[in-house]
């Protein structure tokens, strides 16, 4: 077995972009009385202005605990999470969220669904009433960009579970986030509508360049999206290895299929082989 | 209409038809004495002969009933959304509540004749206990198990806690909230007809107490039939309010 790999990174991650997100020995651990459970030790990750980056590693290393970090919804027993240059001390407001679950509210269309963080985060609080009219476009534009037709006043119950998800996710850009979490958005959803949401995702991204962080358990989905992908260890989780993805292995859907990608997906699995072989 | 549709629509007309004619042949054949079980027609003439007295029992209870029921739905409603917006106070106190719904509320009416005399307070106020409890579990299922990531989706968005209860959980409550209702209301019908019978100076339990002790019998079975045609009137009205509002929670179609 390939065990020999060094738990640094290979190739230098974030190529020179200023730091927007920066978790640095991080130590978090769930429960409080005293059988507690070691969720991240020494968890160090840096996240680019901009980038796209994905975490992959074992089911319950922390994936989703690092998620809550960032967000600020739970703060760390131990080191530093900066975002946008602020240590993190509360909720951020500056987030978008989507899950695997959609989480729509069944009583509200879809349009009054991505509504929804408008009527709930400031500035856009104050002024909803007044301001609906252009909100109601820049949702209509965005259900358009995701490829969403005629959904807007119809009820999630109505819709099938990749146009849910769709919808999710313009409720987590319609406030224009600077930061978008994923938490293994797609992992619910059939192939075909799995991949035809990746590449809706890359040309949002394309288009906005948000700083992006993508949990997945499929390498082939985070060596397509992101820039770079972060291997965590098994639990406590920590990164383990980070690998850059250069822009012209995954451009287009084809070049999944290239001999380079799949060296690149065969590469990462070795390493979360050995993070699954080797609780750190 | 086609002939499948019209029998599923009569099919409760028929069984509680079948029920009122087996009891009347049953009557007749065994020849069966008034006093012991009258058949439907004397309950009915009965009814028929005192309908003045009946109908202010009628009211009266209906009046308890109705008071208790939107006190038991206000009170329940804020109590619930209180326990169920916070764990640590779900914990604290469902014990107390559970300990609370284990009182049969018959009980408590002695306590409430001590302290509020005879009357339509004592009624009024079991009625009140006994259905409050259901709503109150209710609503606070209904917005304690909100989903996490939703919460965490709201809560990154700088949500406050009043925002969260007033845009997410009191709107996920409402199908447990009219749910609970149904159940409720006949509750509240029950606990008010049950002190009527204890410490009361009107309405159906006072009537079916001075009936059954001065042994009009047909008159008590009368005030019987009344009394489950006044409670299946209730449970179709709360049916009909939950319809209308919460088609979302039945995905669009009819419950039952
Ligand atoms: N709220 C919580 N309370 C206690 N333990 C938790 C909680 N959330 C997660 N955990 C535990 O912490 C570990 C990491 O969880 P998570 O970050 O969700 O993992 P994943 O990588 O699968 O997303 C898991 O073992 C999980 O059981
Ligand atoms: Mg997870």
């Amino acid at each position: 077995m390939v065990n020999t790999l060094p738990p640094t990174p290979e190739e230098p991650a974030s190529g020179g972009q200023r730091p927007f997100v920066e978790l640095t020995d991080v130590s978090l651990t769930y429960g409080d009385f005293g059988e507690g459970l070691l969720a991240l030790k020494d968890f160090n990750l840096s996240v680019g202005q901009g980038e796209f980056c994905a975490l992959v590693g074992p089911s319950g290393c922390g994936k989703s605990t690092t998620l809550k970090l960032v967000s600020g919804l739970r703060q760390p027993d131990a080191g530093g999470v900066i975002v946008a240059g602020k240590e993190v001390s509360k909720p951020l407001k500056i987030v978008g969220m989507a899950f695997q679950n959609p989480t729509l509210l069944p009583w509200r269309t879809s349009l009054d669904n991505v509504l929804l963080p408008l009527e709930i985060v400031d500035p856009h609080r104050r002024r909803f009433r007044k301001e609906r009219a252009r909100h109601v476009e820049r949702a209509m534009a965005l259900f358009d960009k995701v490829g969403l037709k005629d959904v807007a006043d119809r009820f999630p119950w109505q819709l099938s579970g990749g146009m849910q998800q769709r919808v999710s996710l313009c409720r987590s850009l319609i406030h224009e986030p600077d930061l978008l979490l994923l938490d293994e958005p797609f992992g619910a959803l059939d192939a075909f509508t799995r991949e035809d949401l990746w590449d809706t995702v890359k040309a949002l991204w394309e288009e906005r360049k948000f700083t992006t962080l993508l949990i997945t358990h499929d390498l082939t989905e985070s060596v397509y999206m992101a820039e770079t992908v972060h291997v965590l260890s098994a639990r406590p989780g920590r990164v383990i290895h980070s690998q850059r993805i250069p822009a012209h292995l995954r451009r287009t859907r084809e070049d999944r299929f290239s001999p380079a990608f799949a060296d690149t997906v065969h590469r990462l699995r070795q390493h979360v082989g050995h993070a699954q072989e080797n609780p750190s | 209409m086609n002939r499948r549709k019209l029998r599923q629509a009569m099919s409760p007309w028929i069984t509680a038809g079948g029920f009122f004619a087996v009891w009347e042949v049953a009557c007749l054949a065994f020849d069966i004495p008034q006093s012991i079980l009258p058949s439907p027609t004397d309950s009915v003439k009965a009814g028929i002969e005192f309908w003045p007295v009946i109908l202010s029992a009628s009211m009266q209870t209906l009046y308890t009933t109705l008071v208790g029921f939107f006190i038991a739905l206000v009170v329940g409603v804020a109590l619930g959304a209180l326990v169920g917006s916070s764990q640590a106070m779900y914990r604290a106190t469902n014990p107390l509540l559970i300990g609370f719904n284990s009182v049969p509320k018959v009980a408590m009416v002695p306590v409430l004749v001590m302290w509020f005399g005879i009357g339509s307070v004592p009624a009024i106020l079991t009625a009140f206990l006994t259905a409050f409890f259901p709503i109150l579990a209710n609503v606070a299922t209904g917005i304690a198990t909100l989903e996490p990531e939703l919460a965490d989706v709201l809560r990154s968005l700088g949500a406050k806690r009043g925002v969260i209860l007033r845009k997410v959980g009191l709107p996920r409550a409402l199908p447990y909230l009219f749910a609970s209702l149904k159940v409720a209301i006949s509750l509240a019908f029950v606990g008010s007809v049950i002190a009527e019978m204890v410490a009361s100076d009107g309405g159906i339990g006072y009537l079916l107490l001075t009936a059954s002790s001065s042994f009009r019998v047909p008159l008590v079975f009368a005030a019987l039939l009344v009394v489950g045609v006044l409670g299946i009137l209730m449970y179709v009205i709360a049916d009909l309010i939950e319809r209308r509002s919460t088609r979302w929670a039945t995905r669009g179609g009819g419950s039952l």
